[in-house]
């Protein structure tokens, strides 16, 4: 009988839980890198300045009740998790797709793990539409 | 066919080792900080020079046993951390600032920071996460900011 396939199912298994586990005893990884395997969700915004929309999204994370821990422009990429709580990390990136248009997307995981929820990540899109786009001011 | 038993065995050890478990409801709906708590985090300086600001940010924190943790100058984010360990237990107060430009004509700098206590038992296992809410923390932190800086806009205190 070969047990080949088998063994091979065990290392996968071993090699997803490392994955999902990759977090160092203080959370420090946090500042790096996303999760592996990360899923992520996105859209696309008018937007002619990038910076300005980086800007925007770190704001739109700090009204949503999340820390920075990292930013790096020339990336786009921007990581945050919840202040209270709960060890939910959202890894938000912002890059330019033409002139006008930028592209958002953005991956979750909790406690290090990957999530397959795309709630967290539904709420920062509305929270960031919003805030492109607010509504003029009133005289 | 014991040895196929012995290797099923495995694998759904290791399964059943690696489930995470998933996370409450709670934890995946978000919610918009309070206009308070949002006012508590601000504080507008009347200079365009961020890089000034973001200097005199990292003097204080120096000042307060915070060692900087990450850096973006373009996007005006600095992250700090000040660790401690109180017997089996290591803590952390983390600082995160955002500086942008502000005002009619940008020539103000908005400053906002959070600031974080997290903490970790023996085993390394995340104990505590809480935002640092006392009001005092954050008037302190931007007081001494703008003294550090020589400029705090009229009003602003």
């Amino acid at each position: 009988m070969n047990a080949a396939p088998l063994v091979a199912s065990c290392a996968l298994a071993l090699a997803l839980c490392g994955a999902a586990r990759a977090d160092s005893a203080d959370g420090s990884r946090a500042a790096a890198e996303p999760t592996p395997g990360s899923l992520a969700v996105a859209h696309e915004f008018a937007a002619p300045d990038l910076l300005h929309a980086q800007r925007i999204a770190i704001a739109t994370l700090q009204d949503l009740g999340f820390a920075l821990e990292s930013a790096d422009a020339e990336r786009g990429v921007l990581i945050a998790s919840l202040l209270d709580a709960h060890p939910l990390r959202l890894t938000v990136s912002i890059t330019a797709k033409d002139d006008a248009t930028i592209s958002a997307s953005v991956a979750s995981d909790y406690a290090g793990a990957s999530l397959a929820n795309l709630g967290p990540a539904a709420a920062f899109f509305s929270a960031y539409e919003a805030a492109l786009n607010p509504p003029p001011e009133l005289d | 066919m014991r040895q196929l038993l012995l290797l099923v065995s495995i694998a759904a050890s290791s399964a059943l080792g690696c489930a995470v478990v998933p996370p409450p409801p709670s934890a995946l709906t978000l919610a918009p900080i309070s206009a308070d708590e949002r006012a508590q985090q601000t504080r507008v300086y009347a200079t365009e020079d961020r890089t000034a600001l973001l200097g005199a940010c990292v003097a204080v924190l120096r000042r307060h046993g915070f060692a900087a943790e990450d850096q973006d100058a373009e996007l005006g984010v600095i992250v700090a951390a000040k660790d401690a360990t109180d017997g089996r237990e290591r803590t952390r107060l983390r600082a995160s600032l955002a500086a942008a430009p502000t005002g009619e004509f940008g020539l103000e700098t908005s400053l906002r920071l959070t600031l974080q206590r997290l903490a970790w038992n023996a085993r390394g296992r995340e104990t505590k996460r809480e935002a640092v809410r006392e009001g005092g923390e954050y008037a302190g932190f931007f007081d001494e900011v703008a003294r550090e800086l020589g400029v705090l806009r009229p009003g602003a205190e």
